[in-house]
This record gives structure tokens, C-alpha cells and sequence, in this order.
């Protein structure tokens, strides 16, 4: 049966769950400080926290959409772009989510949305001038995959305590002058602990999303049947992103985790021949017919 | 992978689809006829993803197997398409009037391309019915087992007023998909 075809990767899923394992510790760790306090000031804590990040998830369309800019096209505008996504909806057995198309030169793509019935994907006005049809639907379906496997969600939960800290310390470095001095040095064991969730949940994040993009790769090229189109595109937008102007860059970074490439460092994505390679072996399996 | 585990670890398989409901086409005729005046056009299609591997591949070799049967029993005509998006269609005509052997046709299509392993790059089978001019088709969903009716307009519009009176027509015979918002447009289909 070829829905089994791709799933078979258990390295690949034991080092995802270690990892899920490290952010789920991330968590324990924010939340740790407040029970020191008393048991009423940990639950807060806690309740604190799941409730950020249920306001988190339920906006986060929102608020990606409005953060890049892009812009909701609908089917009489686009035709090319809703008919594939339609045609992946089918095959995936998706609702339709809405697309959305970002005017910016750099090829890349994104998926949005906490999950199936509120997912947005979108597409940059350089994707598509860049890719052939084929290629433009493997992408598509690489993104589609990212909503079914709803990776966005578990992508900004394993994010969503570094951010925390993040905001945190740049708080603890802001007042000015003698008050804030002091106010810093008081407050200097929790910059500490923030500090070190920061880094912590940081790299976990990354690791997370770095293993979430291989399983995208490989569902999306089960819905298309068709890897090498995305090997090809992935070709393509990684020498066109090279050569990216640092404006269009900048504009991408709050989703960087979620494009098809990043615009910055490969640090959320694995490196490129890792995936080519992993392609190339769907490939061959698809032609092989094992 | 299949239940709340299959997306948190970042692989989820489609679930198993139903294909006897194909059958099930064989009793719409009549009903549609008595609803709408639409008769039966004696064309049928199955879209698939045409899967890479080149001519000698798996998929390919399944695919000839396919229009090999097709072609050798009462033999209806059998063409095929693709468009350059990577999707193709199977289209088979039968003579007009009724829905004969269609059903069975595309069952085989559908059941054949299963078996060979590529369920999952089957999309849905389109039956088409005229009225003059007018043409309305009959969607099966290959994932989810049910049907919606399509009827294009010239310009990319679609009637909607038909179809849901279509639908309602065909809600005792068949499973009419309840979630309009995937009752997707197939532009491209064969016959319409």
C-alpha cells in the first residue's frame, strides 16, 4: 500500500519525539520559577501560559497575514492558484484553505493558520514567475502538508516559551538611568533564568522544525506523487534566494520558520542537500513501486 | 498513521476510502431525469496525478494495464489527458442515453490503480449528463465516498441553483457530500 510508502522512517521519528520531549522540559522550566514561589503562584503561571498560547494559535492567521502583508486573493482573481489547491484539497482530503499572495521577489511560500479550517497559504509574486506549473504545485503540496500535519501549531508551541523569554529579557534591558539600574540588578536571577530558557527553547524550536520540514517534504510528495518536481523547485528557489535583496529578506523573517526556504541561515530548515537527497530516494521508491 | 498521533508526528495518511459507492450511480439516472430533465451523456472520467517514474515505471506500467482492460472488453472508447500542472484524466465514452456500464468502468479504474498501491493519487470520478446544451456532472470524491454535482457555466461560472437542486434530487439515492465548501470545481473534466 503506498500510504505506507513514506512513513516508515523511524530514526526520523524517535529523534522527534526526543525532541518534543526537550520542548515539553522548555516548558516545564517556565513554569518551574513560579511553583518555587508558592503552589497558587505556579498554577497561575501555568494558566498564564496555556492561555497566551490558546490566544496565540486562535490569532496567529491574523496576525501572519498582517505581519507580511500578504494579501487574500480569491478564485476569479487567481484561477492557476485555486485550481491547484483545490485539486490538492481532494486529494489530501482537506477543507480549502484561503490563498494568499505576497508581492515580494524572493521565491518562497508559506503555510499560516492554527490548522485545517482556518489555514491560509501563500505564495510570493517571485515563486511564481520563477517555477514551471509542476514545480509550483509541489510546493503547494509541501505547504498543504504543513496544515495537514498541522506543523504551524506545534512549530509556534515549541516556539511560543523562547518567545516568552525573549520578551521578557528585552523588558529587563530597557529602563534607563539609576532606577533601572537597580531595577536590573534586582531583577538579575530572573534575567538569568530567562536568559537560559531563551537559548534552550531556541535551539529546540529550530531542531523541531527542522524535523517537521523533512516529514512535509515527504507527505506532500505522497499527495503530488511526484518528488522530484519538488527537488526541482527546491533547486531553483535555493539559487534564486541567494541572491535575495536584504529588504524582501527582512520581510519574510517573522515566518521564516514556516517558508517553504528560508530567507536567512538554513538554521530552521535542514540543509538543502539532505533534502534533495531525501527526495531522490521517494524517487526512486516511487519508481520501483516498493 | 492514522488518529491524533499521525500529525504530531508529522505523518498523516489519508484514511481508507470507500469505492463501492461507484455503483451506487447506476440508480441516479432515473431520479435526475424526473428533477432536472438531465439524461445521461455517456461519458465518464477518473482524475489521477500522473506519478513520476517515467514510461517504465511502476505507475506507468500499472496505467497501461488499466487502459489494457478497459480497451479489451466491450470496448469503450478510452482516451487520456494531462495538463501540466502533473494531474491527467482517464476518459471513457459509452453510447449516450443511459448509464450502462459506466459505473462498473470507472470502478475498475478506480479499483485497479488501489491495488497497484496508488490509491492515494486518485482524485474523484466525473459521470456527465446533458440537457441540450447544458452540462451537469456528477462528482465521487475518491477520499471521502460521496458526491456533488458540477454545473459550469460558460466564463468559469458555475450554476448553482441546478446543483443544489441536483442535490437534492440525488440526497435517496446516493451520499451527496454535506460540506458544500468541498464540492470543488473540476474545470477541466472530460465531457463537460
Amino acid at each position: 500500500m503506498a500510504a505506507s510508502r513514506f512513513t516508515s522512517d523511524s530514526g526520523l521519528t524517535r529523534r522527534m519525539l526526543f525532541t518534543m520531549l526537550l520542548v515539553a522540559l522548555v516548558y516545564v522550566a517556565a513554569a518551574l520559577p513560579a511553583f518555587r514561589l508558592g503552589p497558587g503562584w505556579g498554577l497561575a503561571a501555568v494558566a498564564a501560559l496555556v492561555a497566551a498560547a490558546v490566544a496565540l494559535c486562535r490569532s496567529m492567521d491574523r496576525f501572519v497575514l498582517w505581519v507580511t502583508g500578504a494579501r487574500v486573493v480569491d478564485a476569479a482573481e487567481e484561477p492557476e492558484l485555486h485550481a491547484i489547491v483545490e485539486m490538492l484539497c481532494m486529494t489530501c482530503d482537506l477543507p480549502k484553505p484561503r490563498v494568499a499572495v505576497l508581492d515580494l521577489d524572493v521565491p518562497n511560500a508559506f503555510a499560516a493558520g492554527s490548522g485545517p479550517g482556518t489555514a491560509v497559504l501563500c505564495v510570493t509574486e517571485g515563486l511564481r514567475r520563477r517555477l514551471e506549473p509542476a514545480e509550483l504545485a509541489a510546493v503547494l503540496a509541501h505547504e498543504a502538508a504543513h496544515v495537514v500535519n498541522r506543523d504551524v501549531l506545534i512549530t509556534a508551541v515549541a516556539a511560543f516559551p523562547a518567545m516568552c523569554a525573549g520578551t521578557l529579557l528585552s523588558w529587563w534591558a530597557a529602563p534607563r538611568g539609576a532606577a533601572g539600574l537597580l531595577a536590573r540588578v534586582v531583577l538579575a536571577p530572573v534575567a538569568a533564568a530567562a536568559f537560559v530558557l531563551y537559548c534552550l527553547g531556541t535551539v529546540t524550536g529550530m531542531a523541531l522544525s527542522r524535523h517537521r520540514e523533512l516529514c512535509a517534504d515527504a507527505t506532500g510528495s505522497l499527495c503530488t506523487g511526484r518528488p522530484g518536481d519538488l527537488a526541482a523547485a527546491l533547486a531553483r528557489i535555493g539559487a534564486a534566494a541567494g541572491d535575495a535583496t536584504p529588504a524582501d529578506r527582512r520581510a519574510l523573517r517573522p515566518v521564516s520558520a514556516l517558508c517553504v526556504v528560508p530567507a536567512r541561515l538554513l538554521s530552521t530548515h535542514p540543509a538543502m542537500d539532505r533534502r534533495q537527497a531525501r527526495l531522490t530516494m521517494l524517487s526512486q521508491r516511487l519508481a520501483a513501486g516498493t | 498513521m492514522r488518529g491524533p498521533l499521525g500529525p504530531l508526528l508529522g505523518r498523516s495518511a489519508p484514511p481508507e476510502p470507500v469505492l463501492d459507492r461507484l455503483f451506487a450511480l447506476a440508480d441516479v439516472a432515473g431520479p435526475l431525469a424526473a428533477a432536472t430533465g438531465f439524461t445521461p451523456g455517456g461519458t465518464g472520467a477518473v482524475a489521477h496525478r500522473s506519478v513520476e517514474g517515467g514510461p517504465f515505471g511502476a505507475f506507468a506500467r500499472t496505467h497501461r494495464e488499466v487502459l489494457r482492460l478497459l480497451r479489451s472488453g466491450a470496448a469503450p472508447e478510452v482516451e487520456t489527458c494531462e495538463d501540466e500542472h502533473g494531474w491527467a484524466w482517464i476518459r471513457i465514452g459509452r453510447p449516450p442515453g443511459t448509464l450502462g456500464e459506466l459505473p462498473g468502468d470507472l470502478h475498475m479504474v478506480n479499483a485497479l490503480l488501489q491495488e497497484g498501491g496508488f490509491g492515494p493519487y486518485l482524485l474523484c470520478s466525473v459521470v456527465c449528463f446533458e440537457r441540450g446544451p447544458a452540462r451537469l456532472g456528477l462528482v465521487h470524491l475518491y477520499r471521502r465516498g460521496t458526491f456533488y454535482p458540477y454545473a459550469p457555466l460558460p466564463g468559469g461560472r458555475r450554476d448553482a441553483g441546478l446543483e443544489r437542486e441536483a442535490a437534492a434530487a440525488l440526497a435517496g439515492e446516493i451520499p451527496v457530500e454535506p460540506d458544500t465548501g468541498r464540492w470543488f470545481p473540476v474545470r477541466d473534466a472530460p465531457g463537460l
